[in-house]
């Protein structure tokens, strides 16, 4: 029972500390966040285990780092200079077509691995790339050359209006009055919507939502439907 | 913004909470151990005069105030620690109660290290952080 106890409060402290750290933490990693969140897991896991460790000796760690990452995340924001130090800096490993020996070799990254994410990013020559940036999450960039780029809608002179944020306004029978108010119409045109779709109560919605066309999409509750 | 300048002021409040807490377990545990060392360098003192009597005394009467203590020092120090002090604190008391001379002073002995060694260990030296 202690061990239950004791575990359901650490998860909810990590859960909470991982919060007030940031999304960052969560997705892609710089080398000082990945520092955190392996030690982390290590000290919320031991007093989790050993009912002999008083949660104190858990718990003070845990804010300590969060309190670290925090502090460097400012300040590597606010100085450059402090960011090189903390994050490193990119490294351009292919530069005008040409694959950068030294900058390979400093990176430790052999011809293999640099094959192999072209491969996954879609591009299966190295005459195909004009630039490859090895960023300081160890995710590489591309840029290709202009004749194997994507050719865009700019490019083909296709004038189309520009995408709109989809709001979703009935999820699961419950209409959000804010998301309503954001997308510039009111319930009565919502009401009108539903009757044009022959639903009489917003209950009867599953789903509402406008779309980046701006157009409404509506489907009925399944339960409900004749 | 807004949220960044919420985000500092509670990693102020909690470093400032931490430091508090730090210095006020650092007093509690000087505080604490100091009430028991004093007892038990009272109750050696009569078991080496054999003062038996004087000597139950004063080790049940660290007993019971070892009790109230035990709680607090668990949350705050290791439980294998406060284990170690009740185990000796029981035997002192034992040797005592049978007036065996060698037996008390060693478990006091024992005790007063076990006792002495906590807070020595909360305490911010260079040797309890290498």
């Amino acid at each position: 029972m202690v061990v239950f106890i004791r575990t359901i409060i650490l998860y909810i402290f990590v859960v909470f500390v991982m919060r007030i750290m940031g999304k960052r933490q969560i997705g892609e990693l710089q080398p000082f966040e990945l520092v955190i969140a392996i030690m982390l897991s290590e000290l919320a896991a031991v007093p989790m285990q050993d009912t002999g460790i008083p949660l104190r000796n858990g718990l003070i760690p845990i804010f300590t780092l969060m309190l670290l990452e925090i502090s460097i995340s400012i300040i590597s924001l606010k100085f450059e200079s402090v960011r090189k130090i903390v994050c490193g800096k990119p490294s351009i490993l292919i530069k005008n077509g040409k694959v950068q020996e030294d900058e390979m070799r400093k990176q430790r990254f052999n011809l293999n691995d640099l094959m192999e994410e072209l491969r996954i990013s879609g591009y299966f020559n190295i005459s195909d790339i004009e630039y490859a940036i090895l960023e300081t999450n160890g995710k590489l960039s591309i840029i290709p050359r202009i004749s194997q780029s994507p050719v865009t809608k700019e490019d083909l002179k296709i004038n189309k209006s520009e995408l709109k944020l989809p709001i979703s306004i009935i999820l699961d029978g419950v209409l959000n009055m804010q998301n309503l108010n954001i997308s510039g119409y009111n319930i009565d045109w919502l009401y009108k919507k539903l009757k044009e779709n022959e639903i009489d109560k917003i209950e009867d919605v599953f789903i509402a939502m406008l779309d980046t066309k701006g157009e409404l999409f509506i489907q009925r509750r399944n339960k409900n439907e004749k | 913004m807004k949220n960044e300048k919420k985000i500092i002021f509670f990693s102020l409040i909690v470093f400032i909470g931490i430091i508090l807490l730090e210095i006020f377990i650092n007093i509690y545990l000087k505080k604490t151990s100091s009430i028991l060392l004093s007892q038990i360098d009272k109750a050696k003192l009569y078991v080496e005069n054999e003062q038996w009597n004087d000597a139950k005394i004063i080790i049940n009467d660290t007993c019971n105030k070892w009790k109230n203590i035990e709680e607090k020092w668990a949350l705050i120090t290791n439980h294998h620690e406060i284990d170690n002090i009740t185990i000796s604190l029981k035997s002192a008391q034992e040797f005592i109660n049978s007036s065996q001379k060698p037996d008390s002073l060693s478990s006091l002995a024992n005790l007063k290290h076990f006792i002495s060694h906590i807070p020595k260990m909360e305490k911010l030296l260079l040797e309890n952080i290498f």
